[in-house]
């Protein structure tokens, strides 16, 4: 089994008695995951993240990172972790390339050569390296976003933690970011925040939902795209007599059938205790009579938007 | 992906971080235009003025007395200007970082946030006292020779520059501690440069309250400024602003270091 190597514990965060930007938060996050922070804007995501990085203290509450604490090892954290600001800002007079210099020398004085070998690896995966010699000032907000990404690898760190990595990219920007990220899934542990469903959908494995400071869901995606309701079915289905009574009553004495929903078209939307049964035998026992016909017969699957908003609106 | 070729930085936690953002700090003043466009402009705008000064014809006054009229504008103008010139110029120091999300970007790096004040300092330091201060100090010192065939003393010209340099200091650190302080760069330019403005006004107070300020540094107050004084090496008339801006200098660095381990970002 995996160490968590964040681990947040009843984390709050208020500024005076009015503005509480987190409320007791707990969470977990495994090693060699790629962790989704999902919330909309000012849920708290990026509090959490600066809280983590020791720019922010929290008001209560504890939190640990590779087993340190937070408040009393914030450089030893720090030395292991890559950090991509929602708006990277670089200094204008520095080129890529010096900006990577510059971000590398935090943590490694040399050997000079292997630390080039390492800035010009970095810059060929952001595929940055035609435009590593000009001033960042010049650059794009994809261009900016790729360096950030680069100079939070220098160090080749346990943990990356990116915040909002593509949320202000148009979508070819946002496509190479997510790209990127799925490069380095294999290396190291990724945390991000976003509010993006779609990236977090196609990239993590697990997500935290957090809204109003607060967490409100969390788990392994597919868990939770599947859990809110239980295993359902949707069925369409017609007769020549018109009556489809018996064979819902027939269906309806299974004890793996939990219920049977008719929706305003006619639809069924079968609900399922058992799931391995419901694969064997529902759509046999549908069509044992033959004077039913099967028009439509799917597993119904929820995207995380349907989760988010539920949860959120709850 | 691994590590293990590299050398890991090794300082103490309290410094971590110093060299490399002194590096890039000293980067931004000495590699780029940013050295040659600020000497050029305190050089024209201190010179050129003392220049205008020594030029003023007065009948019956001698050579000497020409020199030392000048060279007590030049103390003046080198104190106001400087001062200025340091609050300006270092008022984005850290505002400006903590604006942009620079600060927040470098701190999230294995850094002690002491070393980011202090490399701030230092390198504001040495950029400015060369520019500001240095440069047009030396030009001042040829154009006394070269106009006037008079060559002061080199000791006591340096004396001179060192304490514009303490005043500097102390308007430097001021600058620094409040951009720690504020998020903006009004309230900091207005007690700054208030403070400079308004040094004069506290004598109103209590007159004994001038010996206590830099402003005697570089304005006649009971006699000739103490840049002229050092700079003709005669007896310092009082050394209490040299050690009250010394020790205020010390203070607000202090005090600035305190308050950033407090930011939050």
């Amino acid at each position: 089994m995996t160490q968590p190597i964040i681990k947040l514990k009843n984390l709050s965060k208020s500024y005076g008695d009015a503005v509480i930007a987190l409320s007791d938060v707990s969470l977990e996050v495994e090693e060699n995951s790629i962790f989704g922070f999902l919330g909309p804007n000012g849920a708290g995501k990026s509090t959490t993240i600066k809280i983590l990085l020791g720019l922010t203290r929290p008001t209560s509450g504890s939190a640990t990172i590779f087993g340190h604490d937070i408040r009393r090892d914030s450089l030893a954290i720090r030395s292991k972790i890559g950090y991509l600001p929602q708006y990277p800002h670089f200094y204008d007079h520095m080129t890529a390339r010096e900006v990577l210099d510059f971000s590398m020398k935090f943590y490694f004085s040399g050997p000079q050569p292997l630390l080039d070998d390492r800035i010009n690896l970095l810059l060929d995966l952001v595929s940055l390296s035609n435009k590593a010699d000009r001033d960042v000032k010049g650059y794009s907000g994809g261009e900016r976003q790729r360096l950030g990404i680069a100079q939070a690898m220098v160090n080749f760190p346990d943990l990356l933690v990116l915040d909002e990595p593509a949320s202000a990219l148009d979508p070819i920007g946002r496509k190479d970011v997510l790209e990127i990220m799925e490069k380095l899934k294999e290396y190291t542990t990724i945390f991000y925040s976003t509010h993006i469903l779609d990236d977090v959908e196609r990239t993590s494995d697990t997500v935290a939902i957090l809204n109003h400071g607060e967490l409100i869901a969390q788990g392994p995606i597919e868990t939770l795209l599947e859990s809110t309701d239980g295993i359902l079915y949707s069925v369409s289905l017609s007769t020549e007599g018109g009556d489809l009574t018996p064979t819902r009553e027939k269906l309806l004495t299974y004890d793996w059938i939990g219920s049977i929903d008719q929706g305003k078209n006619g639809d069924w939307t079968v609900k399922v205790t058992d799931e391995e049964m419901a694969e064997r035998y529902l759509l046999r026992k549908l069509l044992e009579d033959e004077q039913i016909r099967v028009n439509q017969y799917s597993r119904v699957k929820y995207d995380l938007e349907d989760v988010f908003m539920r949860v959120v609106a709850d | 992906m691994d590590n293990s070729e590299l050398i890991p930085v090794q300082q103490a936690p309290a410094i971590r971080g110093l060299s490399n953002l002194l590096r890039s700090e000293l980067k931004s003043w000495w590699k780029t235009r940013k050295w040659i466009s600020y000497s050029i402009m305190w050089i024209f705008i201190i010179n050129i003025m003392v220049f205008l000064l020594f030029s003023i014809d007065v009948p019956g006054q001698s050579d000497s007395d020409v020199i030392r009229q000048g060279v007590i504008f030049y103390a003046i103008f080198a104190f106001i200007s400087s001062s200025i010139g340091v609050i300006i110029s270092s008022q984005d120091t850290i505002i400006g970082e903590k604006q942009s999300g620079t600060a927040a970007w470098v701190l999230s790096k294995p850094i002690s946030r002491r070393s980011f004040i202090l490399a701030k300092f230092i390198s504001d330091f040495l950029g400015i006292i060369t520019t500001m201060i240095i440069f047009p100090g030396i030009v001042v010192y040829l154009q006394i020779g070269l106009l006037h065939g008079t060559w002061l003393s080199i000791p006591g010209f340096v004396t001179g520059l060192v304490l514009l340099i303490i005043n500097a200091v102390f308007f430097l650190s001021l600058t620094m501690f409040m951009g720690t302080v504020f998020d903006s760069r009004a309230p900091l330019l207005g007690i700054s440069l208030g403070f400079l403005f308004g040094m004069q006004y506290l004598t109103s107070i209590d007159e004994r309250l001038i010996e206590y300020i830099p402003y005697p540094i570089g304005n006649p107050v009971l006699s000739d400024p103490l840049i002229v004084q050092a700079i003709y090496q005669e007896s310092l008339w009082t050394i209490i602003p040299l050690v009250v801006c010394s020790l205020f200098a010390v203070i607000f660095m202090i005090a600035a270091v305190m308050r950033f381990d407090r930011e939050e970002f």
